[in-house]
């Protein structure tokens, strides 16, 4: 038996399942509904989820909006410095490095240390301790996993989390206000630090404690925590019900246990008239923030 | 990457709304995925169910995938770990196991066609891993490299898993004969 007779085996027995035409709709209807009895079954568990998300805020709106100057917050004593600026490349697992070429560049796992990001501008020098991840270095977005991080689906085996967005600590670069369930593009939305903060501050669908000025690492602008408003009840047909508010590029929110609720966005102006949103997810502050306290852009 | 993945998201959804993306992503890719359980499972209705969960999975993170063009990894790389969920269900095995010893029971009196169901029961008798590594190579065509990652091995076991798998078919008594 050899490679020939193999795959022709392999396709007479795939061969059994009949090429019929596949529709689409029952499978969606299907989909949905299973995820409809999956959220009532989680129903508890979600309401005591909204419930601590509640309080969460409370406490949030509760304390004083922090202002970070970019010169705070460094380690005192900083570990060894390594940089990414060798060669633009590195052997290391990139978040959709299965996906095959293009090669992605990033750092995957990371030392302690202090290291400059490859491609993302203007490029940015951070130090962390051991344990975090750069799984995604490019011009326009930059991201990092805080140790033992898990997307929510408890699942180890889930390629899900190599593939999908998640706002643990993430850096885009020149986004802009979007709206509705096809994420449209704004076009009345100003792009300044201040012109988006304003917009995500009076979004309807928004619970803030408002803005504060901060400054990080050379750069001024805004910072605000966020959360979904519990009037709010608009959804999206893909997010089953869940109210969901979309923002800026490569954030939203969405209620419900185990879902994505970006809580910190901290807007820049950067000197071009571009700007650089800074994402992080609720859960993530503490390991975060003593991060963010430490970028330094290279401006110019 | 030229662009951005928030940039190539977004286009994605005005251009054709979330909920078509999934529509279209499963007539591209449920014949496929189907046919790819199935020789994983060497069920049909098992199949069906592998690929209908990878997609109701994939249905609430659509906002979130990074590239469109990464579906198709991501569903071969579900259909490979549920079929090993699958099987971890010792009495789910144990049940289909007792099926397959039946169906070689029945085997056709037709020299071909008796070949082929042995073949068949002994392909899908072979322990998981091995079976995975002959689908994804032999059926999917994937290189090495890929296959290890899939499997969470190194591609030395990847080589070592083909050639005990076609070790164990090649011994088929049909085969020898």
């Amino acid at each position: 038996m050899n490679d020939t007779d193999v795959r022709d085996l392999l396709f007479r027995v795939a061969d059994e399942v009949p090429a019929a035409p596949v529709d689409p709709e029952p499978l969606l209807r299907r989909g949905f509904r299973r995820m409809a009895r999956t959220a009532v079954a989680g129903a508890l568990g979600i309401a005591c989820a909204v419930v601590v998300v509640v309080g969460g805020v409370g406490l949030i709106r509760s304390s004083a909006p922090t202002t970070i100057p970019g010169d705070e917050g460094q380690p005192t004593e900083p570990p060894e410095t390594m940089t990414g600026e060798t060669n633009g490349t590195t052997n290391a697992t990139c978040a959709d490095s299965q996906d095959g070429p293009p090669p992605r560049v990033c750092f995957g796992p990371l030392d302690e240390g202090t290291y400059t990001s490859q491609r993302f501008e203007p490029a940015l020098t951070f130090t962390v301790p051991a344990g975090w991840n750069n799984p995604w270095d490019t011009r326009g977005s930059f991201e990092l996993w805080t140790p033992g991080w898990s997307d929510g689906w408890k699942d180890p085996d889930d390629p899900g989390i190599y593939l999908f967005d998640h706002p643990e600590l993430t850096l885009h670069r020149d986004v802009r206000a979007r709206e509705g369930c096809s994420d449209a593009v704004d076009a009345a939305a100003g792009t300044s630090a201040l012109e988006l903060t304003t917009l995500v501050s009076d979004h309807p669908g928004i619970a803030t404690g408002g803005p504060s000025p901060v400054e990080i690492g050379g750069l001024a602008g805004y910072q605000l925590d966020v959360s979904v408003a519990k009037t709010w009840q608009k959804s999206c047909p893909e997010m089953d019900g869940r109210p969901f508010v979309p923002l800026l590029d490569g954030v939203f929110l969405v209620e419900g246990a185990g879902w994505y609720a970006t809580s910190r966005l901290i807007l820049l102006d950067l000197p071009d008239g571009g700007n650089v949103l800074i994402a992080i997810d609720e859960d993530q502050l503490d390991d975060a923030m003593p991060v963010v306290r430490s970028f330094s852009f290279a401006l110019g | 990457m030229g662009h951005d993945r928030a940039g190539v998201v977004s286009a994605v959804d005005r251009e054709t709304g979330l909920r078509s993306r999934l529509a279209d992503a499963y007539v591209r890719s449920a014949s496929g995925g189907i046919r790819l359980a199935y020789l994983l499972t060497g069920d049909r209705a098992v199949a069906e169910d592998l690929v209908q969960e990878a997609f109701v999975r994939f249905v609430g993170r659509l906002r979130f995938l990074r590239d469109p063009d990464a579906f198709e990894p991501y569903l071969r790389r579900t259909i490979v770990n549920l079929s090993k969920n699958h099987f971890r269900r010792r009495a789910v095995e144990r049940a289909y196991l007792e099926r397959e010893g039946q169906r070689v029971e029945d085997v056709s009196t037709d020299p071909d066609v008796a070949t082929y169901d042995t073949l068949r029961s002994a392909l899908l008798r072979l322990p998981l891993r091995q079976r995975t590594a002959l689908v994804l190579r032999y059926f999917e065509d994937l290189p090495d490299a890929t296959i290890a990652e899939l499997l969470g091995c190194r591609q030395a076991t990847v080589r070592s898993l083909v050639a005990r798998g076609l070790e164990a078919l090649r011994t088929t008594p049909e085969v020898i004969s």
